[in-house]
This record gives structure tokens, sequence and C-alpha cells, in this order.
């Protein structure tokens, strides 16, 4: 009769402990709810079962290098370098208040694979200087050319992401709308990408 | 003591064995047709045939019809009558060059492609990598142009400000039943005032905006089926010309700039699609610093579509 009274004490005691170890972003947050200015909800959180393992693409430890190599923590000088916790934060903020835009710099065809919730697609590729309609999307990006000059003033903040530190699309993207005249204070750089994004199982989404 | 004596007892053996093989070596030197071929191609190399040719570019034929089955591009199969381009067939090539020094020819052509070029093509080697990376460079830049349409799509999905675009004015105006002339008006209209983005490609040499090519873009984008017009060749400022070796064949062609002419529309006439404004512009770029930049009566060399399957 004791044994199972210590039996019973003991699920009990597991049962609440496995309810209790939600897995939170941090101690205090457990998940972050976000309204877009389009109307669009985001929930940021992570996967709850603590014995998942991530079985794609980005498992891989040792992609060829070239062309996957190690970037540096900074994309150029004077554009800040973020974590999650900023990319949420970003979402909540700029991205939220309409002033700011989470950039997926990968090609289209990871972008549909799966993406930040939240980001748009914007390829490296389409801000490199050889594009020849890049002055639409830096338009778009709320810089005016109306002057003869392009005026920056009222351009968006940006955050810009890849598939991870072993890609060099949002450096390089970085690096085009800085050679574009992109005001650094306004770009940033998440630079565990994907990679490290899904790795802490944070939730990711299917662009519709 | 054994070893010289069989020596000595094979000698005739083998002088009889050697004697056979010298006299099958000298049979095969003297009988074969392929000792005397290498023979000859040796004391005289094969001189280079030099042709001009006004016919088919058979190199560009060839690869944007590869291209075209890759599905890469789409062209269209007739050019509208609102495209600027001269229907009028005088080929700018004269065939001759039988009496000259063939080899003088030869060098004379690179030597003139190198200067239009800015001594860009010294060689083949040269040639050929100047070729591909701008062919490599090409479907590319077709991807550019969907790839930033998308983006702008998806930008615009987020935000509520839409700026004016080229092809939305022309598409509008179109569907207003405007004619022409009203079209490019307005689009050089809004191009000065700096409303609309005009893609360089699209910039003629007198610094308009080449509405032709515009309007023949838009119309073949909205009928991705219809075929590819077969390259003209026949063309006013079309030059071909087929340098024939020993081992290969070599097809260098240029065009010259006409009035009224953009990068574009020369790609459009030559390659069936506009969006190959970059193939020239690459394989000019060393006396183009835009490829808005042309000037009329320049030389472009223009390098054949090369697909790398």
């Amino acid at each position: 009769m004791r044994l199972m009274g210590l039996l019973c004490a003991s699920l009990a005691f597991f049962a609440s402990f496995a309810s209790a170890q939600d897995v939170r972003l941090t101690p205090e947050v457990a998940s972050r709810s976000i309204t877009l200015g389009n109307g669009q909800e985001l929930v940021i959180e992570r996967i709850q079962d603590t014995s998942h393992r991530l079985d794609n693409e980005f498992t891989k430890t040792s992609r060829p290098c070239p062309p996957f190599c190690i970037s540096r923590i900074s994309a150029a000088p004077g554009v800040e370098t973020v974590g999650e916790l900023e990319v949420v934060d970003f979402l909540e903020g700029s991205v939220a208040g309409g002033t700011g835009l989470l950039i997926d710099s990968r090609m289209p065809e990871w972008f549909v694979k799966g993406t930040i919730p939240g980001s748009v697609n914007v390829p490296f590729a389409a801000l490199e200087a050889n594009n020849p309609y890049r002055s639409e999307i830096l338009k778009a990006l709320g810089a005016s050319d109306a002057s003869g000059t392009w005026d920056f003033s009222e351009a968006k903040e940006l955050l810009l992401f890849c598939n991870g530190p072993w890609c060099d699309q949002a450096p390089r993207a970085v690096r085009s709308l800085v050679g574009a005249g992109y005001p650094t204070g306004k770009i940033k750089f998440y630079r565990g990408g994907m990679q490290v994004w899904m790795l802490l199982g944070l939730t990711v989404s299917q662009p519709s | 003591m054994s070893d010289t004596f069989d020596m000595q007892e094979n000698l005739p053996r083998i002088l009889t064995i050697g004697a056979a093989f010298a006299t099958v070596t000298l049979a095969l030197i003297l009988l074969q047709p392929s000792g005397e071929s290498t023979a000859d191609n040796t004391a005289a190399p094969e001189p280079d045939a030099v042709t001009r040719a006004q016919t088919d570019v058979l190199g560009l034929t060839e690869d944007s019809t590869s291209l075209l089955r890759n599905g890469a591009v789409v062209g269209k199969s007739e050019t509208p009558a609102n495209i600027g381009a001269k229907p009028e067939t005088k080929a700018a090539l004269v065939v001759d060059a039988e009496s000259q020094a063939p080899a003088v020819d030869d060098l004379t052509a690179t030597v003139l492609a190198s200067l239009q070029a800015g001594a860009s093509q010294p060689d083949a080697a040269t040639t050929a990598t100047t070729a591909s990376a701008a062919t490599a460079a090409t479907p590319e830049d077709d991807v550019l142009r969907s790839l930033t349409s998308s983006v702008l799509s998806g930008l615009k999905s987020n935000s509520a400000d839409s700026a004016s675009s080229m092809e939305r004015l022309v598409v509008q105006a179109l569907k207003q039943g405007q004619s022409d002339s009203y079209i490019e008006a307005m689009i050089n209209a809004a191009a000065d005032a700096g409303d609309i983005v005009v893609p360089s490609a699209l910039r003629t040499g007198e610094g308009n905006v080449d509405t032709g090519t515009l309007l023949a873009e838009l119309v073949r984008k909205s009928d991705p089926d219809a075929e590819q017009p077969a390259p003209v060749s026949h063309q006013e400022g079309v030059e071909v010309r087929v340098v024939q070796r020993a081992n290969e064949t070599r097809h260098y062609n240029f065009y010259t700039v006409q009035p009224g002419d953009s990068l574009g529309a020369i790609a459009h006439r030559i390659y069936g699609d506009a969006a190959f404004y970059k193939v020239i512009f690459e394989a000019n770029k060393k006396f183009l610093s835009r490829p808005d930049k042309i000037r009329v009566g320049l030389r472009l060399t223009i390098p054949e579509l090369e697909t790398s399957g």
C-alpha cells in the first residue's frame, strides 16, 4: 500500500514535470503572437516534442565550400547581425508597424519549401547590380529616385536571412544593397538563417 | 659460352626476321594511304578557307531552338507591325573573299572584331569563353525579369504603395485602344518625368524608349505558346562571317546599329527575345559602358547562343 502511494506520487510528479517542461522561447515567454499590417496573424513558438530531431536538408554538416562557406558574423560594416529573438522583435516592431521587412534572400524554390513566418522573398539574385530591373525593387522597398539620385530616407528597414551560417546569399544581398546605396543603418542580418531557426524548433511557415 | 654459341647460331634467323620486318614496314609506308595524308598534312597545312555567307546563322538557329526545347526561351512566331523591325532584307554582306588571301582575310576579320570589341577577341579561346559566359547569364536574365516580377508582387501584397510600372502603363493604354504613337509619347514622357523605370536595354541610341520592342515583348509574353521566329540574318546591318579551318567552323556574327535600334530590339530580332540583350551587351562590354549606350553605326559582335547541355 505504501509502495503504491509512492508510485502514484512519483507518477504525478513526472506528469507535472513533463507538462511544465514547455519548450519556451525564453524563461519568461512561451510564444509570441504578432499581427502584421495586412491582418496576417503570426505565432512564433517552438516544437514541443522534446525528442524531435531534424531529418531534412538542414542536418547536413559538410556542404562543399566553395560555395557553401562559413560566413563572417558581420555581413558588411555598419550592418547589425542579430539572433532569433531579435528577428521576432523585428517582426513585432518594424514589420508589424509597416516600417520594416523581413527578407528571405534565398531563391523562390527554397522560399516555398518553408520560411520564417512574416518574411517576404527577395532573392539575392534580384538585388544584384546586373539585374536591369533592380531599381523597381529598390522603389518597392521605399527608395525614390525622383530627384535623379537615390533617396533612401523613406526606405524600409530590412532584416535579411538565408539558409544559415554556411550560406552566402543573405550577405551577398546585403552587399548588393549597400552597393546600391542602401543605408547600412537600415539593414540587419540574421546569420543563423533557416538552419539555426529550424534547429531551435521555431515555427516555419509555408508561403501561400 | 653457350650464349655466344646460341647467338652465332641464331644470327641468320635474326637477320631474316629483321629483313622481313623492314620489308613490311617499307611496303606499309609506300602503299598505305594514311601514311601519305600524314606526310601531306605536315608538309602543307590545309589552307584556311574563308567564305562570307549571308545565309543562315547556323549556330544561332540550332542553339536558340535547343534553348527553346529546353524551355528556357519562348518566342513568338511573328513580329507585329508595330515593332521597329525593318522588313527590308537587304543583306549588308557581299560574297567576296575568294580572291583574297585567306589568311589575311581571317586576320583582318579578327583584327576588325578586336578593334570593334576593344580588343576583346584575340583568339578562339577567349571568344568561346566570352560567349559561354554571356550565354550562361542569358537565361538567367529572363529569370531575373520574372524574379523581379515575383519579388514586386510579393512586396506589394505586403504594402499598399504601388509604383507605376512601365508594363502596366502600356497594357492599360493598349486596353484603351490607344495608338502606338500615343503609347510611345506617353512612355517617353513618363520616363522623362522619372515616373517609370525604363530598363536600359530599351533605350535607343537616341535616348528614347524603344516602345516597339516593349510592345512586341508584351505580346510575346501574353502568347507564350507562339512559335519562335526564325533568326533573321537577311536584315540590314546583319553580317555573318564563316571561317572554316581544318577541323572547325567558326561563325563571326556582327550587327551594325541602325537608327532607332536599342539593344533589346537587336536581341529581339536576332534571338527572338529582347531578354537576350545581355548576351550582346556582355560580348561588347569593352566599348559599351551601359546597355543604353549604343550608337548608330556601331558594329556589335553577336555571339552565338550555346546550350550548356
